[in-house]
């Protein structure tokens, strides 16, 4: 059993399809490609991940909004649901929540729904695997290079 | 009598030549009957006893506006065996179900069980009262209660006299519970929004089943009736005297305790057995007797039991550890079974005499008992001769060994992994093994013990175990004061708090209601009281939340229940009771339409419903929302026209009420025009993330479409002034609620009007003075 794909909280999961471990370069390829990708920004990150986070949307020009400072998460997807954003990035978000909210526009949406935070979350479509907090800042950095 | 002869009329009018008379006769005398037995109080509204369609009209109105937000927590059914089915991304079960009608499905089923266990729970009551009192013992909620039972009044069209009375309202829940719960059965319904009403018609009758229980314990053991004064009970694993023997009732059902109680009375033993409890039957015995003893919330079970105080644990009904048996026997204590609905594998030994019980419990470490009677003498008598036995007898694991077992921990992080919170438990253990406690300190101020890390931890370690030590040894001032459950609001407080509540001056009332599943331990629920009774609000509250309430103290040591008067007024803290309880605060509700505004009950529950959800600023706040009770009973409220906000484990419930925070319309009664409004209350049911969020959700859920400008001023002010202290930030969808200048709280008029511009806000042209969504 490889611990880094599978839930981290392992009882998140919502059974039929899990989302795919993704990586840096290929989170790069998906934002670049999006024709409106989105950021949902948590309060959980430490100040060095927040750093990070926030070259990372100076970088793209990505649109972000902050939860739940700017709006309710379940507001967030309900709205995302109905939008025209393809690409949803999540960070920062807890973990538990994250997992059960996102089930909402993995079964209601074709919104793109990909979490770039330090553990693997089952119900967005990709995510990265498990990270320990130097991988995670490592995986950050991959997402500014180049 | 009048009543009779329109019913026989219209009855008469409606039968065709078809019928037969048989028939027609019995519907008659049904009618007559009824007519006969209630005198002429109100004239009969439009839907008594409504069946499981009857309010389907105004549910609809409220899913119009509110449409279900589904979030499934599995994507396949596994009901029946057709399937599993696969329902993810739109696939349909093997029966056509598909994956919204099954989210909803599920949420009526959930709903089924919380308002079967409240029905279930009324019913042993009710039952076991009339055998004690009889069928005519009289309700009797003394002179300042005349409107004894609004949710029944509303719903039956009844006013119940009697505990015979209280019976037939049960037939009635029994009755809509079974075609509730059939409608879930394959083939049956298969629509979402049907399933909703279906949901909301299972919370109603929760509601309903609630306030018999309720009603039937406050008169059978005189509970206090809406006493703002009731006496402060000792709340905390402190407040234990040790040196005694001690009992311990865990569940809902104040029955066997009430019988431990009446045993000690009678045999002057008050103060030699230390009675206490664990989740609503500690607040309900409080009820009975300022003597027994609060342990806390469901959140402190495990560690209460293993720390190995008590000598007899009697368990009744609900939101009990199923391995319950298991944990107490390892403690050498004795369990005591008492209800049909847990048996936990025991020997009825029922039919013994009392003496029998003893001397079997004695040897045998644990048993059933139904009679409940027979409870208060055994579980007296055993704990006297347990607690000499148990004497030196230690459970809980000393500091040292607590160090000893954490240097076997390997870091694996499987217990942050599995705990539903994802505490720091690998953490804990890591500063352990150096002899520092400091993770297990923190980890014991938020930990429910539910065990989840223990079960996982290859190790076995015993983490609950551990961090009830170190709570134990760090936290010795674990004594709070909690007001003991006053039961319903008297009719004279809601004259006085009808007008301001109304029309906003009163900024609202929170209700602090349900379980323990809190993200971050119990403080929070008592900091969100804190604001808003600082605030001016009206804080209800009742079970394991008015126990977290209690949890807290001010610099002085001194509870919210100590600094806060008991009344239903503004900046009043008032601990309703137990979960049965809640069915006080909806009536409080309800009891401002019927005595502040003159709308009638008796059968007319969408006018009250509706005239709630325009008019009166209330919010239910479940923060530790956890069981399908809680579910039932947080849907019932909602059918009301009351908001709720749940912590952020409520998205497991799958299911939230989300309106588009875009305009709303309503009718004018005044006028007779169709308005669009402001988006007030914006949702039936949400969630809130974290603490903050949810303080600043409540000003927000509290404004309604009634609001005079100068309430809906003072409401603005606090969520403005609550946004700022808790983001540093103006609400960035202020926009939405300020609907003319003088919505605009003076101390703030700048910089409002500074943001509605930046906005590009337009004021309303019109809103309405008397809004209806009934049209
Ligand atoms: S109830 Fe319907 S969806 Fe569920 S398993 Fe049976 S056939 Fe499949
Ligand atoms: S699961 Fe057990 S062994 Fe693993 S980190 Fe937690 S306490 Fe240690
Ligand atoms: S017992 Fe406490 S630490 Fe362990 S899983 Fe449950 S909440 Fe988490």
């Amino acid at each position: 059993m490889d611990e880094r794909f599978i839930a981290y909280i392992p009882t998140a999961g919502s059974n039929v399809a899990h989302a795919e471990i993704t990586s840096p370069t290929l989170v790069k390829m998906m934002i670049r490609r999006a024709k409106k990708p989105i950021l949902i920004l948590g309060e959980n990150l430490e100040n060095d991940e927040k750093e990070l986070i926030n070259k990372l949307i100076e970088r793209y020009n990505l649109k972000v909004i902050k939860t739940p400072e700017e709006m309710n998460l379940m507001a967030i997807m309900k709205y995302l649901a109905n939008s025209d954003y393809d690409l949803a990035l999540f960070t920062g978000i807890t973990y538990y929540y994250l997992a059960q909210a996102a089930t909402h526009l993995k079964q209601f949406s074709n919104v793109i729904t990909v979490s770039i935070d330090k553990y693997y979350q089952p119900n967005t479509i990709y995510s990265f695997p498990n990270l320990s907090e130097d991988e995670y800042l490592d995986y950050l950095k991959k997402l500014l290079e180049g | 009598m009048v009543m009779g002869n329109n019913i026989e009329m219209d009855v008469k009018k409606l039968l065709t030549p078809l019928v037969k008379m048989k028939n027609a006769n019995i519907s008659m005398s049904v009618k007559f009957g009824e007519a006969e037995e209630e005198e002429d109080w109100e004239p009969m509204g439009p839907t008594p006893k409504p069946k499981v369609p009857t309010l389907r009209h105004w549910d609809f109105k409220l899913l119009e506006r509110y449409p279900p937000f589904y979030m499934p927590i599995c994507d396949l059914c596994c009901l029946c065996t057709f399937g599993k089915c696969d329902l993810s991304r739109g696939k349909k079960g093997a029966c056509g179900l598909n994956i919204k009608a099954q989210q909803a499905r599920i949420v009526l089923i959930a709903c089924c069980i919380g308002t079967a266990c409240h029905t279930g729970h009324s019913r042993h009551l009710v039952h076991h009262l009339i055998e004690k009192l009889g069928k005519d013992y009289p309700i009797n909620l003394g002179n300042e209660i005349e409107v004894e039972a609004p949710i029944t009044r509303t719903v039956m069209g009844i006013r119940p006299k009697t505990l015979g009375d209280l019976e037939k309202i049960l037939d009635y829940c029994e009755e809509q519970i079974t075609h509730l719960l059939s409608a879930a059965h394959t083939g049956q319904e298969g629509d979402y929004l049907d399933f909703e009403s279906k949901a909301f018609h299972a919370g109603m009758i929760d509601d309903l089943a609630r306030e018999v229980g309720d009603i039937a314990q406050i008169v059978a053991y005189n509970m206090p009736k809406g006493d703002e004064d009731a006496p402060l009970i000792e709340l905390g694993f402190g407040c234990i005297d040790k040196s005694k023997p001690v009992i311990l009732c865990i569940g809902h059902n104040v029955v066997p305790g009430s019988y431990i109680l009446e045993y000690l009375e009678e045999n002057n033993m008050e103060d030699d057995v230390e009675v206490c409890g664990i989740c609503c039957t500690a607040i309900d015995i409080s009820r009975v007797s300022d003597k027994a003893k609060i342990v806390g919330p469901l959140s402190r079970q495990l560690m209460f039991v293993r720390s190995g105080v008590a000598d007899v644990v009697v368990v009744d009904e609900q939101c009990i550890r199923t391995d319950i048996l298991e944990e107490v026997l390892k403690t050498g204590a004795v369990l005591i079974a008492t209800n049909e609905k847990m048996c936990l594998g025991l020997e009825d030994v029922s039919h013994l005499s009392e003496d029998e019980i003893i001397g079997y419990l004695l040897r045998n470490r644990a048993a059933l008992i139904l009679d409940e009677e027979k409870v208060g003498k055994v579980a007296v008598e055993v704990a006297k001769i347990v607690a000499k036995e148990r004497k030196d007898r230690k459970t809980l694991p000393d500091l040292n060994e607590v160090v000893e077992l954490a240097k076997q921990c390997t870091e694996c992080g499987w217990c942050n992994r599995n705990c539903p919170n994802a505490f720091k438990v690998k953490e804990a253990m890591t500063l352990a093994k150096q002899g520092n406690f400091d993770g297990f300190v923190d980890l014991y101020k938020k930990c429910y013990s539910c065990g989840r890390c223990e079960t996982i931890c290859p190790r076995n370690l015993p983490i609950v175990s551990m961090t009830t030590k170190v709570g134990e040894a760090y936290y010795k001032d674990l004594k709070f004061k909690i007001r003991a459950g006053r039961g319903p609001i008297k009719d004279v407080e809601i004259r006085s708090v009808g007008a301001p509540i109304v029309f906003g001056d009163i900024p609202g009332v929170v209700a602090l209601v349900g379980c323990s599943n809190h993200p971050n331990g119990e403080e929070e629920v008592a900091l969100i009281a804190k604001e808003f009774l600082e605030r001016k609000y009206i804080v209800v509250t009742s079970g394991c939340a008015a126990m977290s309430i209690a949890m807290w103290k001010d610099k002085d040591g001194k509870t919210l229940y100590e600094k806060y008067p008991g009344e239903f007024r503004a900046g009043g803290l008032v601990n309703c009771g137990s979960c049965l309880s809640n069915c006080h605060i909806t009536g409080a509700a309800i009891k401002i339409a019927n005595i502040f505004a003159k709308v009638p009950l008796r059968g007319n529950y969408a006018e009250v419903a509706d005239y709630i959800l325009n008019k009166v600023g209330a919010v239910g706040v479940a923060w530790g929302a956890m069981s399908q009770k809680a579910a039932a009973i947080a849907t019932g409220v909602n059918r009301w026209g009351i908001p709720v906000i749940v912590g952020p484990h409520g998205a497991k419930y799958r299911r939230l009420y989300l309106s588009n925070g875009e305009k709303f319309k309503v009718k004018d009664k005044k006028t007779g025009e169709i308005l669009e409004i402001d988006p007030v209350p914006e949702h039936l049911i949400v969630t809130a993330e974290n603490v903050k969020e949810c303080i600043c959700m409540i000003p927000k859920l509290c404004m309604r479409p009634n609001d005079n400008p100068k309430g809906r001023a003072n409401k603005i002010y606090h969520y403005v002034d609550l946004y700022e202290k808790y983001f540093g930030k103006m609400p960035p969808d202020l926009e939405k609620f300020v609907r003319t200048e003088k919505d605009i709280p003076f101390m703030m008029k700048d910089k409002i009007m500074a943001y509605l511009e930046e906005k590009g806000w337009k004021p309303l042209e019109k809103y309405p003075q008397d809004p209806t969504i009934l049209y």
